[in-house]
C-alpha cells in the first residue's frame, strides 16, 4: 500500500495572522514538503494543476521534475492532470520524459478539474468536457503503447505517422489513475481500461465514496481485468494532529472555520463526523483511517491533504512528520496484514515492468527509429512486427 | 392506491407559533380527511400518515448542505421522507414577493429529481391579501421547473383569513373553503394514480431498468465470447448515470 500527500497549491491567508504567502514562498515550500515526505517514509507526492489564482501550480511537470531531481524513492504524481485542456500529445511526451529522468517514479491522476473557465483559456469547449476527456485519454494511451500512431478525432488535429518521444521507459507507460468525485462516467472510464480509480473523498461522506468505488470495481470486473476486489483504488484524506487531541482541535479550528469550501458551513465536529477529516491525536487518525477499507475494500493508495486553509509552512512540515513517523507505519502494517493475497499491491514501475516482461519477454530499449523512412522510420504497417 | 398514504408537510414559517404552521396543519388535516373519504367510497380503508417538518429546525443543516454539497444525516431523513411520500404539502410565508429564503434554500440544497411527478399542494401566508398573487407568480413556477404535479388550487392565507368565520364574513371564498377544495383536488389526483411514478423509488427503479437494458445489450455481445453476465448492482440511481465505454468508443 502507498501513502502520500497531495497539494492543490492554493494561496490562502493564514486566518490567525492574516499572513499571505508569496507565490515563490508557496512553491519553495511545496518542494520542501515533498523532500520531507520522502525523508519520513511516505511513498507519494502529488500536485494539482490550476491555471488561475489563488493557485500556483500551472506547470506540474516542471515542479515534479525539480522535486524528482532532489529525491530518490518518492513517487511523483498529480492531483489532477487536466486531460481536457492539455493536449494529449504533450502529456504523452512530458510524462514519458519524467519517467526516464526519474527512473520510472511517476504516475498520473487524470481529471477534468473544477474550473469551468479553464476550457476556453486553452481553446476547448466546456460543454464537451466529458467527450474531450474520453477522446483525449484514448489517444494518450495509444501514444504510449503504439510506436507509430495514425489518429483522427474531434478535438485536435489528426496525427499521421506520429511517434511520441521519448518512448515510455522500459516500454511500459506510466500508471494512470482517474480521479472523479461525482461522475460515474469517469469511474466507468477507469474500469474500461483497467486503470486505477482515485476518489478524492475529502469533502464527501463515506456513503457516497463507497458507492462510487463499488461502481468502479463492478465495471472493472465487467471488462475482464480481474475480480472487483482486484481493482486499483485510491482515496483522499485529511488530518490535523497534535500529540494531545485537544491541542489539535484548538489549533486547527480557526483554519477549519475559515477554510475554502466548507468554511462558514458545518461545525468542525459535524464535518469530521461526516467526512474523512480527522482532527486529534495521531492515534485517532490511525483509528479512523483503519476503517476506510471496511467501506471501499482493500485499496492501494491513501493520499492526505496537509497544506491547505492557510496553515503555515512550519506547521505543515510538522504534520507531514507526524504522518510519516507515527501514523503511516501503523496504517501500513495493519492494512497490509488484512489485505488478501489476491488483491494487488500498489502499482510501481518496477512491478509493471516485471508484469510486462512476464507477458512479452524482456524489453529491448535499442533505438529503432533511424531507418530514414518518413520521420521515424517506422511505418504503421510495420508496427505489428516490431517488438515494443 | 396503497393502503397507507404518506404525506409530508413542509412548513417554512420562522416564528413559533406561526401562521404558516397553522395553514400547514389545516391543509394536512383537510388532505387526510379528503383522502380518507375517497378510500371509504372505494372498498379499501386508507390510512393517512402525515409527517410535518418545521424547516426552521433544519435551517443549519440546509445551509451546511448548500456549502458542503451533501446533506447530513438529519437532513437526509427529511429528504428520504419526501422521496417516499405520496404527496407533499409545502407552505411558506411570502417575503419580498417570494418564498422565504429558508424555503427556497431547501430546494436549492437537495437533489431536484425527488420532486419529479410528486403531487405538491402549495400554500403561502402573508400579513395582508395584497401579497396573494406571489404564490402564483413567484412560488409556483419553481415547481414547474422541478416537474412536480402541483395541485391546481393553491392556498393563500392572509392574517385576516384566520380571523374570519367559515361562512365568508371576510371573503367570498373563505380560507376553509379553499383549503377543502385544494385537499379534494389532491385526493382526486392521488386516486387517479398521479404521482404513483413519482421521483425517488420509482425513479431509482427506472434507472435500474436502464442499467438492466444496458447490461442486457452488453450481455448479448458477451454471450458470443462466453463471458458471464455481471451481477445486478445495488447502487443508488445516480451511479447508473453513464454510457458504457465500449459503446462510447464505438467498440461495443
Amino acid at each position: 500500500m502507498q501513502f502520500g500527500i497531495f497539494t492543490i497549491a492554493d494561496i490562502t491567508p493564514d486566518p490567525t495572522t492574516g499572513k499571505v504567502p508569496t507565490e515563490n514562498e508557496r512553491l519553495k515550500g511545496m518542494v520542501e514538503q515533498a523532500k520531507l515526505a520522502e525523508q519520513v517514509g511516505l511513498d507519494v507526492f502529488a500536485i494539482g494543476e490550476h491555471h488561475n489564482p489563488p493557485f500556483v501550480t500551472s506547470s506540474p511537470t516542471t515542479t515534479l521534475a525539480y522535486i524528482g531531481a532532489q529525491t530518490t524513492d518518492l513517487i511523483l504524481s498529480t492531483a489532477t492532470t487536466l486531460i481536457t485542456t492539455n493536449d494529449p500529445v504533450k502529456i504523452a511526451e512530458d510524462y514519458a520524459m519524467l519517467q526516464h529522468l526519474t527512473g520510472g517514479r511517476i504516475d498520473l491522476v487524470m481529471g477534468r478539474g473544477n474550473t469551468g473557465p479553464v476550457y476556453p483559456w486553452f481553446g476547448q469547449d466546456i460543454r464537451k468536457g466529458v467527450e474531450i476527456a474520453i477522446e483525449n485519454y484514448d489517444l494518450l494511451r495509444r501514444l504510449w503503447t503504439e510506436d507509430v500512431v495514425d489518429w483522427e478525432g474531434s478535438f485536435r488535429t489528426p496525427l499521421q505517422q506520429f511517434t511520441s518521444t521519448p518512448r515510455p521507459l522500459d516500454g511500459v507507460a506510466p500508471f494512470v489513475w482517474h480521479g472523479s468525485i461525482r461522475s460515474p462516467q469517469i469511474a466507468e472510464q477507469a474500469a474500461y481500461y483497467g486503470d486505477g480509480f482515485l476518489h478524492n473523498n475529502i469533502f464527501w461522506p463515506m456513503s457516497h465514496t463507497a458507492q462510487m468505488v463499488q461502481l468502479y470495481r463492478e465495471r472493472f470486473e465487467h471488462y475482464g481485468h480481474g475480480t472487483a476486489r482486484q481493482a486499483y483504488v485510491g482515496l483522499g484524506g485529511q488530518a490535523f494532529m497534535r500529540k494531545n487531541s485537544q491541542d489539535a482541535i484548538t489549533e486547527f479550528r480557526p483554519y477549519f472555520d475559515n477554510a475554502p469550501v466548507y468554511g462558514g458551513g458545518p461545525s468542525m465536529e459535524d464535518f469530521t463526523a461526516q467526512t474523512p477529516l480527522t482532527v486529534g491525536s495521531p492515534e485517532q487518525v490511525i483509528e479512523r483511517y483503519l476503517t476506510m477499507a471496511d467501506n471501499v475494500g482493500d485499496y492501494q493508495r491513501q493520499m492526505f491533504l496537509m497544506d491547505h486553509a492557510g496553515l503555515p509552512q512550519k506547521t505543515v512540515l510538522e504534520q507531514i512528520e507526524l504522518l510519516g513517523t507515527e501514523v503511516v507505519p501503523v496504517l501500513r502494517r495493519e492494512l497490509e496484514a488484512r489485505k488478501p493475497a489476491d488483491v494487488p499491491e500498489a502499482p510501481t514501475h518496477a512491478a509493471r515492468v516485471a508484469a510486462a516482461e512476464a507477458e512479452r519477454g524482456s524489453f529491448d530499449d535499442a533505438y529503432k527509429f533511424e531507418t530514414g523512412d518518413n520521420w521515424t522510420g517506422l511505418r504503421a504497417e510495420d508496427a505489428g512486427t516490431t517488438r515494443r | 392506491m396503497t393502503d397507507t398514504v404518506r404525506l409530508v408537510a413542509l412548513s417554512a414559517g420562522l416564528s413559533t407559533p406561526s401562521s404558516t404552521r397553522m395553514l400547514t396543519d389545516q391543509l394536512s388535516r383537510a388532505a387526510a380527511t379528503a383522502i380518507g373519504r375517497d378510500g371509504a367510497e372505494g372498498d379499501a380503508r386508507i390510512e393517512v400518515d402525515v409527517t410535518t417538518v418545521e424547516l426552521r429546525e433544519y435551517a443549519h443543516d440546509i445551509t451546511d448542505a448548500l456549502l458542503t454539497r451533501f446533506p447530513n444525516e438529519r437532513l437526509s431523513m427529511v429528504i428520504e421522507a419526501v422521496r417516499a411520500a405520496d404527496a407533499v404539502i409545502a407552505v411558506t410565508p411570502v417575503f419580498n414577493v417570494g418564498p422565504s429564503g429558508l424555503f427556497k434554500m431547501l430546494f436549492d440544497a437537495i437533489d431536484i429529481e425527488i420532486w419529479k411527478n410528486k403531487p405538491v399542494l402549495l400554500g403561502a401566508t402573508a400579513g395582508t391579501a395584497r401579497h396573494s398573487l406571489a404564490i402564483d407568480y413567484a412560488i409556483r413556477p419553481m415547481f414547474g421547473y422541478l416537474k412536480a404535479e402541483v395541485v391546481p388550487t393553491v392556498v393563500f392565507a392572509a392574517s385576516a383569513d384566520f380571523g374570519a368565520d367559515t361562512d365568508g364574513q371576510a371573503d367570498e371564498q373563505p380560507l376553509a373553503v379553499r383549503v377543502r377544495r385544494a385537499a379534494r383536488e389532491l385526493a382526486t389526483m392521488l386516486s387517479a394514480g398521479i404521482g404513483a411514478s413519482a421521483g425517488g423509488a420509482e425513479a431509482a427503479a427506472g434507472a435500474a431498468q436502464d442499467a438492466a437494458a444496458r447490461d442486457a445489450a452488453g450481455t448479448a455481445a458477451e454471450a458470443a465470447d462466453g463471458a458471464p453476465a455481471e451481477p445486478t448492482s445495488t447502487l443508488d440511481a445516480e451511479f447508473a448515470d453513464f454510457v458504457p465505454m465500449d459503446r462510447l468508443l464505438g467498440r461495443g
